[in-house]
Order: C-alpha cells, then sequence, then structure tokens
C-alpha cells in the first residue's frame, strides 16, 4: 500500500482504524498462506494473526517491510494451529476454476485444462509435510524474495535454499514428475 | 510428465497462488477491525498517557512558578478555556450527506469510517433518472447511481484491451474490477446512444449492484487497490 510508511506509525500509537486499513491490503496475500498451511482453518487463523499483529506492532522496526512481517506472524499462527489440533500432515488444496469473463476471447478447454493443472498443483502442494508447505506458501503464494522468507521463517537465506530444494524435490516426487539428471 | 525444469515448477508455484480456492472471507477485515478495540494495544497506549500525564502532574505540583505561568495560558485571546470533568451536550452535528438523501430516490449508503475515513465532499447529479450521488473520501470516491441490474444502462464504459476485467463477487452479489490502462466512458441518452459530449477517463474502478442501485468505487491505484476495494464495499452500510 502506497501509505504504508504513513499507516504503521498511526497504528502503532494504537489507532485501530489505521491497522485495518494497513490489513485490508494483505488481506487476500494472508489468506494464500494460511490457506497453504492449515487449509480450510485459513480464515480464523488469519483474523487471530492480523489481531495479534496489531498487539505486537511495538516490536516491528522501521527499516522493515511491514508485509514479510505480517506473514511471518500468519505463517506462525498457521502452523501452531495445525499443530495444535495435532493434524501436522497433508490438507486438502485446491485451485478454483476460472471465471468465464463475457466478451472476452477464450478457449474453454484450455481455460478447463489449466484449472486442472493448478487443481492438481495445488493438491499435490496439500499432501507435503507442514514444513515444506510453510516454506512453499512464502515464498512462491505470497512471492517473497529468498531473502524476506529467510525473516519470515527466522532463518539464514541459505536454509530457505536448501529447505527450497528439499520441498521442490517431494513435490515433484508427489507429482510423479522426475528431476532431470 | 509435464516438465522436469526447477525454474518450471517454481513458476507454476507462483502462477497457483492467486487462484487458491481459499475461504472468501468476506468480512475478515470487519470483523478484526471490530476485535481491535479489545486488543492489548489500546490500552497500553491509555496507559503511556496516563503516567505521562501523572509525570506532569507531580511536575507541575513540585514547581509552583511554572504551575501559574501554564494556568495563566488557560485561555487565549478572546477565548476562555475552562477544564471540566464532563462535557455538556453539544446537539446534533452537521451531516455532510443531508442534502444528497433528499436528491436521490434511494438510501444513500456510506462507507464504515474506520476504513474511509472521513467524507470530504458530496456532489449529486439530476441529469440521472432516480439520481446519482458522488461521495468523496481522503483515498477514493463512493457514487451510488439509480439503475438495476435489469435496468436500462445509464453510463457506458468503453474498455481497450489493456484494461483487465475481472468478475468478483460483493455481499453475494456479482461485482466487475476494471484495471491497468485507464478507461474512457460518457452517460447515454434515454435511447442508449453515448452522448456526444467528450469521453471522460477513470482508472482503476469496482463495480457492483446491490437493489436498485449500482455502486462505484473509483480511486483506488496499485498492487492493493483490489482488496482494498472490496473491503471497502463490503463495509457499506
Amino acid at each position: 500500500m502506497d501509505d504504508e510508511a504513513e499507516l504503521v506509525p498511526r497504528a502503532r500509537a494504537g489507532d485501530a482504524d489505521a491497522f485495518a486499513r494497513l490489513v485490508a491490503g494483505t488481506r487476500d496475500v494472508a489468506l494464500r498462506v494460511a490457506y497453504a498451511i492449515a487449509g480450510d482453518d485459513a480464515e480464523d487463523v488469519t483474523q487471530d494473526a492480523f489481531v495479534k499483529a496489531f498487539t505486537r506492532l511495538h516490536q516491528f522496526r522501521d527499516d522493515a517491510a511491514f508485509r514479510p512481517w505480517m506473514l511471518a506472524i500468519v505463517a506462525n499462527e498457521a502452523r501452531n494451529r495445525r499443530r495444535g489440533t495435532g493434524r501436522r500432515a497433508a490438507v486438502a488444496l485446491r485451485a478454483a476454476g476460472q471465471r468465464e469473463v463475457p466478451g472476452l476471447h477464450t478457449d474453454p478447454a484450455a481455460t478447463a485444462a489449466l484449472t486442472d493443472a493448478r487443481d492438481r498443483l495445488a493438491r499435490a502442494v496439500g499432501a507435503l509435510p507442514l514444513r515444506d508447505r510453510q516454506v512453499i506458501a512464502l515464498r512462491y503464494f505470497a512471492d517473497l524474495s529468498e531473502a524476506e522468507t529467510a525473516a519470515a521463517l527466522g532463518c539464514a537465506p541459505g536454509t530457505v535454499k536448501s529447505r527450497l530444494h528439499r520441498a521442490l524435490a517431494r513435490l515433484r516426487a508427489e507429482l510423479g514428475e522426475e528431476a532431470e539428471p | 510428465m509435464t516438465s522436469t525444469d526447477p525454474d518450471d515448477l517454481a513458476a507454476r508455484l507462483t502462477d497457483l497462488g492467486p487462484h487458491l480456492d481459499h475461504p472468501p472471507a468476506v468480512t475478515l477485515v470487519t470483523d478484526v477491525r471490530a476485535r481491535l478495540d479489545q486488543a492489548p494495544a489500546r490500552r497500553r497506549r491509555w496507559r503511556l498517557l496516563l503516567a505521562a500525564v501523572l509525570a506532569a502532574a507531580a511536575g507541575l505540583a513540585a514547581t509552583p512558578p511554572v504551575r501559574s505561568a501554564v494556568a495563566s495560558r488557560l485561555g487565549i485571546g478572546a477565548v476562555r478555556i475552562d477544564p471540566v470533568d464532563r462535557l455538556p451536550s453539544t446537539g446534533t452535528t452537521i451531516d455532510p450527506v443531508a442534502p444528497a438523501r433528499g436528491a436521490v430516490s434511494f438510501p444513500v449508503r456510506l462507507a464504515d469510517p474506520a476504513l474511509a475515513g472521513p467524507v470530504r465532499a458530496v456532489a449529486t447529479d439530476p441529469a440521472v433518472p432516480g439520481g446519482l450521488v458522488a461521495i468523496t473520501y481522503e483515498r477514493f470516491t463512493l457514487t451510488e447511481i439509480a439503475a438495476s441490474a435489469g435496468q436500462r444502462p445509464v453510463i457506458a464504459k468503453l474498455v481497450g484491451p489493456d484494461t483487465a476485467i475481472e468478475y468478483l463477487t460483493v455481499r453475494g452479489q456479482e461485482a466487475v474490477w476494471l484495471s491497468g490502462a485507464p478507461h474512457a466512458w460518457s452517460y447515454l441518452d434515454p435511447d442508449g446512444n453515448l452522448r456526444t459530449e467528450p469521453f471522460r477517463q477513470a482508472g482503476d474502478v469496482l463495480l457492483w449492484v446491490d437493489g436498485n442501485v449500482t455502486f462505484r468505487i473509483e480511486g483506488l491505484h496499485g498492487p492493493d487497490g483490489r482488496a482494498v476495494a472490496l473491503a471497502l464495499a463490503e463495509s457499506l452500510r
């Protein structure tokens, strides 16, 4: 959001309206991360994470970026929720179908094939262990850089690299795709 | 075997992100906002404020000359300032939307002030049958037009190839988000012909219909414009 620099100090001073405007901008991406880690608990997880972030804004450094900081809280909340329910294993992930756009020339068969491929990939990600889903959600679904992902996970950038490498290898196996020699 | 290239798998995951079928969570931001009033951050702020007031009071009591200097400043020019424990009733506040309410055939709705901030300006257009009201906030304009989904359109928007059209939902009703390159718009006359006056240009816009009113939120740009527009649309009351 353009006025993030203005909204953060106001939110930190206790301005709940400024904070609501801040989180409105990260709503979709936060739901995406929560969904990849905690499946259908995504909405509750995201709501709890946003409220926690408000109480922890005094820990947010001015020179940091708000989005990775917020998503780190979302990812942690999602992971803890998943662990708390004793369900550390797979979640059922799905991809939404492409909506028809009247007046635009889309090929229904091509659109359906694209949706099927996305859905297959979503299911394969859902079958991965919790740790793999967490790093994939932050790096790819939230489109954070490796450095931002490392900051969100509280580890070194090199660790993100190796965790991603292992996660993608398991994903490839799940999809039945072999890596090139 | 779709592909074995690791970069390709990364690209497919990046592509999948926006298409994940997560719960729609339409009231998420409003629900969070409602919970913040009970959150500790606000209470902490009051504690800090109380601590500052107590410290200041202690300082004043300790140094009488300072106290009298401050007391004599409670008042400026023709205005006297009287500290009181409780404020008297100040009657009704001025509602900037009141004149517009009488100029349109439908109940005017406003965005949640918690998200939208205060109303800056209100304009009506009596040329539109049933009325049109445009409410300008700090960051965007909310326009409400008397025209339901089944009725004849009163505005035409001309959208080029570089403007994206996305179909969404607002309160379960179909909505459209136009974004990317600016589009052109003009009014239609009763026969459905575009008026010959010059076209106006518009940026990213969210359009939806609720009952007999078409709503438009305009002025929110950037990557988060769509999410903010949707949250505002859901907050209308």
